[in-house]
């Protein structure tokens, strides 16, 4: 507890005996007077002395007490726990602000931004005062001090504080906390030093409601200063933009844009997506505190990567930032598979015919069957026949050598996807021998092996399949009816291994065995199919050219690369294998063709595996883009962390009480003009006055 | 040879209206002399009053012998005989008869200043009428006593004093009553004028229920002072006792009420003490003239 004039209160301890001064000193002075009944007097004054004493005792303490409470008022308490040091109270200090400047920071509350608000109290804590050492750390999705060490170089802090700027980054709290322990450790043991950590910040329900105080050291006292008037504040912001799936020149694909409505009454918005020459534009109503998805489609026209940008149109909402979001989407060609086979093209009821005539069912012409299905032998495997084709498939392929295998390991870890339809035993030790080559990137959820004894495996039907997969979802009601009517024969037994994942297993035969396994492979995937689809029903059912398509397509989408990061987040990306090597690439942003010479939008640099970028922190909000030449060969978007749009604080009592974890931490709010602590006056002045009823009311009661 | 009183509280103009009044006794006393009041004996002169059948060793003086020698039984005629009136005056001396002395704001002076002018106006009366009056100051355990007498020089005496009479701190008035009670050989009439502030209240009582066991008329005289009735007005005051009782310093506004109470619980209870022993109880106010008094209790004595 402190006091803003604390020589009130002494003033009150002096004056406390002044009533009962008074109360001596203005008795009346008694008037002799002679009394024949004097005995008569002395009865009743003894059965009224204890009633008198006690009115006196009572009377003279409610004054008292009032005295008292009016200098304690007059001196205005503050139960504010271990409140960071002052000038009145100097010695040995070590502290660190730690200044908020996350994106949520820009937010205006009352026409006034909220790092504005910060600034000013922020700097009243790195005011000069004797035993002061202080820094300052700028919290966002890394913390930076302003100095190395504590120092006593108020103006820099303050002129740091001053020019500190709202980033476009989610406030990261734990390296932050750590950075300040880090900067406070240096006390001398057994010193008499104290350690302040003020934060200041919005205190968003996102970012704080799991801050972890216990990597700050016990005896650091920690005041938190809140910059939000009010528990939220109102704002619409677009959290996504981007084209879910794979978009295919001349197919249909969609735009998808997310929309938070973070006010408490459902909004009629409207977005508008602009994307190289082309503007489209979305309209729907958000429901209140939930986050709505509105979509479009789009066809595109030419292979190549398409960037933009998707707008709010007519919003006005505390924060501004997040009504627009940059999105790139990358537009391929129709797909090409390359099938290895032994089978003769002649042979017309082969499974391997079958499996082509599904891969390009609407090419009516042989020659434009030829065109998207390459059938190689297994004997002429090489990279250049095989790398303009975007799925592998192999169907009987036989024995394939050490040289094939790896070949084709190598292209799956590098974002090519196998389609691998297991109906000879020899696929068992083709499949082993390829997992043994991706050993440490890759685990298939099972271990195929050929029949016991040779037998064949025949008139199998699907028992268990998962009706969620895409594969199987788009059937809808129908699915059990089309699945039943499946049999199955050919194929492998298959084994479920303990440290695969059983979610890879997208169907299973009623002995056990995996009938459809998918999983990834670093950037490809490896689709197995375990029948012989020749000796199947499968083939001639309805169900084969969806079933495969939606099968493929989930293959390819799990290759798909993320296009988006937030902003401030760790850039680690490893490129398309379409992209080559690192010589020649250059990041640009947005139109721009010029790269910046600092590499601050990060570095590009071959690996194992291709080409990787990397960044400690994603740039600002926008698209960039990897060029060679003037040719994209690809592009990322980033945003702000949709964390950083839901504007809702965190109460005091929670974090001072759920979140201090039994720690001493002190709140104020910068838009408390009388903090809570501050207002204890306005409750002595009521005591004061209190106890000048309660002396009417004593006299009263004792008829004095 | 006639001794003129030089009594100050002896005003015989004022005792002039009610010369004509005597003070009547509502029993029957003894007497020294012969006089007005009806006498415990019967004797054989006097108004006739009864017969009684005659017992050896009578008087044959007093034989109806007319009735004998018309019944043949013997009746002896019983007389009321008339004697004199002894009254013995009883004056209360302790120091609480001193309150209310006379000051500027008050002129009706003291208790005992009222009882001094009462007990010799009375004592004028009782020797206009031909009876004895004797007079005795009741102090702590003494008193100060003189026997009744008829002269005129004895009543000068006794009004001179009671002219004298000084008050002595006491708190207690059974035993002098007790001693008086040893004294007075004759009875008669006992008339005690006090304030009756005494701590022996039932003592008191006890003491005058021997005078009354004797055949004494007890005639009690309460006086109050106004000004004891209720406690005087003003924030505070230091009440000093008059009776050796001390001080003590209060708000007088506090017990007011209280006090009012107290008093008047104490005259109820000496009235009721007064009757219980078949004392003849008046409750005298000094805030009344003392004329107006002495008449009204002998208007009321006259019958």
């Amino acid at each position: 507890m402190t006091f803003v004039h604390p020589w009130a209160m002494f003033a009150g301890v002096l004056l406390a005996g002044l009533p009962v001064a008074v109360h001596f000193l203005t008795r009346p002075r008694p008037v002799a007077h002679p009394l024949s009944t004097l005995r008569f007097v002395r009865e009743l004054l003894k059965q009224c002395s204890a009633r008198s004493r006690l009115r006196d005792a009572l009377v003279l303490a409610c004054r008292t007490l009032m005295v008292l409470a009016v200098a304690a008022a007059i001196a205005r308490p503050r139960f504010d726990g271990d409140v960071v040091s002052s000038a009145d109270n100097p010695g040995e200090v070590r502290r660190v602000v730690v200044l908020d400047v996350s994106q949520s920071m820009g937010a205006r509350d009352g026409g006034v931004q909220l790092l504005d608000r910060a600034r000013a109290k922020a700097n009243e804590f790195l005011r000069y005062q004797p035993g002061l050492r202080a820094n300052v750390l700028l919290a966002g999705a890394a913390p930076q001090p302003v100095f190395e060490q504590l120092s006593t170089n108020f103006d820099s802090l303050q002129a740091a504080v001053r020019d500190a700027q709202v980033g476009p980054q989610r406030l990261e709290l734990r390296p932050t906390l750590e950075a300040a322990a880090k900067l406070l450790q240096a006390k001398a043991p057994g010193s008499d030093t104290r350690r302040e950590l003020v934060l200041v910040s919005d205190f968003q329900r996102r970012n704080w409601g799991a801050v972890d105080f216990s990597v700050v050291p016990a005896d650091v006292r920690i005041e938190l200063v809140a910059t939000a008037s009010s528990a939220t504040l109102p704002n619409v912001a677009i959290v996504r933009a981007e084209c879910p799936g794979r978009a295919v020149v001349g197919r249909t694909a969609q735009w998808e844009v997310d929309i938070a409505n973070g006010t408490p009454n459902p909004r009629e918005v409207g977005v508008d997506i602009a994307v190289g020459e082309t503007a489209y534009h979305l309209q729907g109503r958000c429901l209140p505190q939930r986050v709505t998805t509105l979509s479009g489609e789009f066809l595109p026209t030419a292979p190549g990567w398409l960037w933009g940008q998707a707008c709010l149109t007519g919003n006005d909402d505390a924060l501004a930032t997040d009504d627009q979001r940059a999105c790139a989407v990358q537009v391929r060609r129709q797909p090409t598979y390359a099938l290895i086979t032994r089978q003769a093209e002649s042979q017309r009821t082969s499974s391997s015919y079958l499996l082509e005539c599904a891969l390009a069912p609407d090419a009516a012409l042989k020659e434009r069957a030829a065109a998207k299905v390459l059938r190689i032998s297994p004997q002429s495997l090489d990279r250049e026949t095989l790398a303009p084709a975007e799925v592998i498939a192999l169907d009987h392929p036989g024995k394939i050598d050490d040289v094939g295998l790896r070949l084709l390991a190598n292209l799956m870890r590098r974002g090519k996807t196998i389609l691998y339809v297991t109906a000879e035993p020899v696929d068992a030790v083709n499949l082993k021998l390829m997992s043994d080559v991706v050993a440490r990137a890759w685990q298939l959820p099972v271990e195929f092996a050929a029949p016991v004894g040779g037998q064949s495996r025949r008139a199998m039907f699907l028992q268990t399949f998962r009706r969620e997969s895409p594969a199987f979802k788009i059937f809808g009601e129908q699915t059990d009816a089309a699945i039943g009517g499946l049999r199955f024969s050919g194929g492998l037994v298959s084994r479920k291994l303990e440290t695969g994942l059983s979610d890879d297993v997208l169907a299973s035969y009623a002995d056990g065995s995996a009938a459809i396994a998918l999983s990834g492979v670093e950037a490809g995937s490896l689709l197995v199919l375990n029948a012989d689809l020749a000796e199947s029903n499968l083939s001639a059912s309805g169900v084969f050219l969806p079933l495969l398509e939606e099968l493929l397509q989930q293959s390819l989408n799990r290759r798909r690369m993320s296009t988006s990061l937030a902003s401030g987040e760790r850039l680690d990306i490893q490129l398309p294998t379409e992209v080559g090597t690192a010589a020649g690439l250059q990041i640009t942003s947005g139109e721009s063709n010029d790269s910046p010479i600092d590499g601050r939008w990060g570095r590009l640099a071959d690996d194992g595996a291709g080409v990787r970028w990397s960044s400690t922190a994603a740039p600002a909000p926008g698209v960039y883009r990897v060029c060679r030449g003037n040719e994209t060969v690809f592009a990322l978007a980033t945003g702000v962390h949709s964390d950083e749009s839901q504007l809702e604080y965190l109460s005091p009592d929670v974090l001072t009480n759920r979140l201090a974890a039994g720690r001493n931490v002190h709140y104020q709010s910068t838009t408390e003009t009388e903090p809570d602590a501050d207002r204890w006056w306005a409750w002595l002045c009521a005591i004061g006055l209190g106890c000048a009823l309660a002396e009417l009311g004593l006299h009263l009661i004792f008829r004095s | 040879m006639s001794v003129a009183s030089r009594s100050p509280y002896l005003d015989l103009r004022a005792l002039a209206s009610v010369s004509h009044m005597r003070f009547i006794t509502r029993q029957r006393i003894e007497g020294s002399f012969s006089g007005r009041h009806p006498s415990r004996r019967q004797g054989g002169a006097g108004e006739f009053v009864d017969f009684r059948e005659y017992t050896g060793g009578e008087d044959l003086r007093r034989l109806d012998w007319k009735v004998y020698g018309r019944t043949g039984k013997a009746f002896v005629r019983l007389h009321q005989d008339e004697t004199n009136l002894i009254c013995t005056l009883a004056v209360d001396g302790s120091g609480s008869m001193q309150f209310g002395g006379r000051s500027n704001s008050d002129s009706r002076g003291s208790k005992l200043d009222y009882a001094k002018y009462l007990t010799t106006g009375l004592s004028h009366v009782i020797q206009q009428g031909q009876d004895q009056v004797g007079m005795a100051v009741l102090r702590e355990a003494e008193i100060e006593y003189l026997p009744p007498g008829g002269t005129a020089s004895h009543v000068a005496r006794l009004q001179s004093n009671i002219e004298q009479i000084n008050t002595a701190p006491a708190s207690t008035l059974a035993p002098a009553l007790r001693k008086l009670f040893e004294r007075a050989s004759r009875r008669g009439v006992l008339m005690l004028v006090s304030d009756f502030l005494a701590d022996d209240l039932i003592d008191v009582a006890a003491a005058l229920r021997l005078f009354r066991h004797r055949g004494w008329e007890v005639v009690a005289l309460h006086l109050v002072h106004p000004h004891e009735e209720q406690l005087p007005d003003g924030m505070a005051f230091r009440f000093e006792g008059m009776e050796n009782d001390g001080s003590l310093s209060c708000s007088p506004n506090e017990i007011r009420a209280a006090y009012q109470q107290r008093f008047a619980a104490h005259l109820t209870a000496v009235r009721q003490a007064m009757l219980s022993v078949g004392c003849d109880y008046r409750l005298v106010s000094t805030g009344i003239g003392y004329m107006q008094t002495l008449g009204g209790f002998l208007v009321e004595r006259s019958g």
